[in-house]
């Protein structure tokens, strides 16, 4: 994106909203940003409607702020909780029909590559267990077993918050939610594991305990998908609100999964990190 | 690629240069059209009867007539995927039949919601259950209120000159709708007609995105903070706004494109013996079929006519209204189980009950012209005694 | 007025661990020279994850 089109002239600059002219002045367009400069720049993300203590607008938050560039980012979302933040976001965002993210993703990416050889034009999917592990699954593998150059970000409240808090497949076992009152019968869906055996060229999976974590993954994932191959990041990202929990205790929550299931993991195809090297 | 192809105007690619004929199958027509069309992407899933077609549009990406082209792995990720590439600013192109229709239903609705002048090809056959490969419309019925403009081909040179008109009337900024391009699969797409084909060195201009009502998703065109959904999550009532102005804006453009269909198609439809009393009125092959029993009706002494109904969508209730105000009967043969263009026929006409919603075949069965004769006979019967 | 986090700023030192919790964008700022930060009391829902994750008992929820 050329700032030229952000700009606005100066007659009709006074007329705009507060937020709209601290984006232009101090925006992270111009000059990139990361986690460690949250607090001293215009977020690109609007006030939402999401709750009080929400861990995935938290993870929308953080993952924001490490785009490495978001002057020519695209988000493709689904319905679910995430797109609260997401329809906020100062990027091009397209929400579609439940799932297919990753196949909306695909045809963007192909196409914008043809129209912009020479530019990055980074396509980042960011979507909640329900429309990664469960609605698109096949869609999201399918992504992945073509190796579209495109970045999928699961903010995992492993609960369908956004209808009632339903049982998802990325739930525990185990965990009583709507429509599991005897608790879920099967596991986690192992998303992380399927993406390493998908073909992706990177994964991680991190917590909204350790936002450093995030920004590096984050950054990581997008630059790999530049020219490697689909990368994937998992945050875990709990929900107050659908597990009846105090809203100041999710950042607590993400922590002790951390040293549990949650756990920092990463895996960098051969390829992936000699691009890295090169890169950085 | 064997030559370099020149892009021209439309007017000079469809009715100026000259054609020459082709003895080839309808899936052919398909590949002749697309090869013509200045196409930057097409997707592919696998369903008969139109796999053939859109294994030939990927030879013709292997030749260099497409930029990209890929097999995705269902429909509804197809037409999903569809739906992003036109949201990046291109021209796409996609085909599907029957089940594969029904498969990725909820994504016309999104391309029409989203103003994308996609065009995809419908093979029609019948949906389960039980299952029948055969040639059947009843998909059609299921597309009518999703926002998509609908043009029902008669034979393969319909299916070629529809394919290119299809880009021609989606793509003005006043209309810039999806356009589904409908044909009674088998009956057309696995017989060999004559189809008068222009140059294939000649092709469409290319898709101009800036020309689009609505922007460009490729973080180049201002607003950037563009969504294509109705804020639903920040409001209940502008989600209500939002959505209802937005299906108002999808009608309206339909309306808008009635004058586009009559410049390129010669109408929305096509009327033959127009002082008739009764008329034969079809859409699709049930048009061929009507006119081998209009040819033995005629020679019987019967006042008879033919109503050829090209644009489904948006429907040519004025021009049958019109067509059929001196009528006394109209029979309305289709091949579908629900007579749904019957229902659209009886929907538009003040004096319904001249309208007969048959004969009607469905599961891969033809229609003899014995049969819409049969049921011309039966009509003229029942009317002549009074009911 | 609002229910919002409030900063004691003499007990603030601007480490920002309050920033990188808050789920909501652009609500806690750091004001660099002061090496301080501010509560936007308007965008503020008073979820109270700040003040758990102050390492200065710098804030409260009010």
């Amino acid at each position: 994106m050329s700032l030229r089109i952000l700009k606005p002239t100066a007659a009709f600059a006074d007329l705009l909203p507060q937020e709209y002219k601290e984006l232009v002045e101090n925006g992270p367009f111009s000059e990139e940003k990361g986690i460690s400069d949250l607090g001293t720049f215009k977020e690109i993300v609007e006030e939402h409607p999401h709750c009080a203590g929400c861990g995935v607008a938290l993870g929308v938050r953080l993952v924001a702020a490490s785009l490495p560039a978001p002057a020519d980012t695209l988000i493709i979302g689904t319905p679910g909780c995430s797109f609260f933040g997401l329809a906020q976001t100062a990027v091009n965002y397209a929400n579609t029909a439940f799932g297919n993210q990753n196949a909306v993703a695909s045809g963007l990416k192909r196409m914008l590559k043809l129209r912009y050889p020479d530019k990055h034009k980074d396509v980042v999917v960011l979507v909640g267990d329900g429309g990664i592990a469960d609605i698109g699954l096949d869609m999201t593998l399918h992504s992945w077993f073509r190796r579209e150059k495109i970045t999928t970000i699961m903010v995992d409240n492993e609960v369908y918050g956004n209808t009632g808090g339903q049982e998802s497949g990325m739930t525990k076992e185990g965990e009583v939610l709507n429509m599991a009152p005897d608790g879920k019968k099967f596991p986690k869906i192992p998303v992380f594991d399927l993406a390493l055996s998908s073909g992706c060229a990177y994964g991680a999976r991190v917590t909204v305990a350790s936002p450093n974590k995030i920004g590096q993954a984050v950054k990581k994932a997008i630059l790999i998908a530049r020219e490697i191959g689909p990368t994937y990041v998992q945050i875990y990202t709990p929900c107050p609100t659908n597990f009846k929990i105090p809203p100041d205790r999710t950042v607590k929550i993400a922590k002790e999964a951390e040293a549990g299931y949650y756990s920092f993991d990463e895996f960098v195809s051969p390829e992936a990190q000699e691009y890295l090297q090169r890169y950085l | 690629m064997d030559s370099v192809q020149h892009s021209v105007d439309a007017r000079q690619l469809l009715f100026e240069a000259e054609r020459t004929p082709a003895f080839i199958t309808g899936s052919e027509a398909v590949m002749e059209a697309i090869k013509r069309a200045n196409v930057d992407m097409a997707i592919a899933y696998p369903i008969t009867p139109q796999s053939e077609s859109m294994h030939l549009i990927g030879d013709l990406y292997a030749q260099g007539y497409l930029k990209d082209y890929y097999r995705g792995e269902n429909e509804f990720a197809v037409m999903a995927a569809i739906h992003g590439a036109a949201l990046g600013g291109g021209r796409v192109f996609t085909a599907t039949s029957g089940p594969g229709t029904l498969r990725a239903m909820e994504m016309f609705p999104v391309w029409a919601g989203s103003r994308q002048p996609i065009v995809s090809a419908f093979m029609c056959r019948g949906v389960s259950l039980p299952p029948s490969i055969q040639p059947e419309n009843i998909e059609m019925s299921m597309l009518l209120d999703t926002g998509m403009l609908m043009f029902h081909a008669e034979n393969a040179q319909d299916f070629f000159d529809l394919l290119l008109k299809a880009y021609v009337i989606a793509e003005k900024p006043e209309v810039h709708l999806p356009v589904g391009v409908f044909v009674d699969g088998f009956f057309v797409t696995h017989t060999r007609d004559t189809v008068f084909l222009p140059p294939d060195n000649l092709k469409l201009s290319s898709y101009d995105p800036e020309n689009s009502p609505v922007p460009v998703f490729d973080m180049e065109t201002p607003p950037i903070r563009i969504t294509r959904d109705p804020l639903l999550n920040k409001s209940n009532f502008i989600s209500y706004a939002a959505n209802a102005s937005w299906h108002q804006e999808v009608l309206a453009a339909a309306e808008r494109a009635r004058k586009h269909i009559d410049e390129y198609l010669g109408g929305l439809l096509e009327v033959e013996n127009p002082d008739a009393r009764i008329f034969i009125a079809a859409s699709g092959t049930a048009v061929s079929q009507g006119r081998e029993a209009l040819k033995d009706l005629l020679e019987e002494g019967l006042d008879m006519g033919l109503i050829k109904i090209k644009s489904i969508r948006p429907f040519p209730t004025r021009e049958l209204e019109e067509a059929t105000k001196n009528a006394d009967l109209i029979i309305v043969p289709e091949f579908n189980a629900g007579g749904w263009l019957a229902r659209e026929i009886k929907a538009s006409l003040n004096e319904n009950r001249r309208v007969v919603a048959g004969p009607r075949v469905f599961g891969g069965m033809t229609i003899p012209k014995e049969l819409i004769i049969n049921e011309v006979r039966s009509a003229l019967t029942r009317q002549s005694r009074g009911f | 007025m609002y229910v919002a986090a409030r900063v004691d700023e003499e007990k603030c030192n601007g480490c920002k661990l309050c920033v990188l919790t808050c789920p909501d964008p652009n609500v806690i700022v750091l004001n660099k020279e002061a090496k301080k930060v501010t509560v936007n009391e308007t965008h503020c829902k008073g979820c109270g994850l700040c003040v758990v994750a102050c390492p200065k008992e710098a804030l409260i929820v009010s």
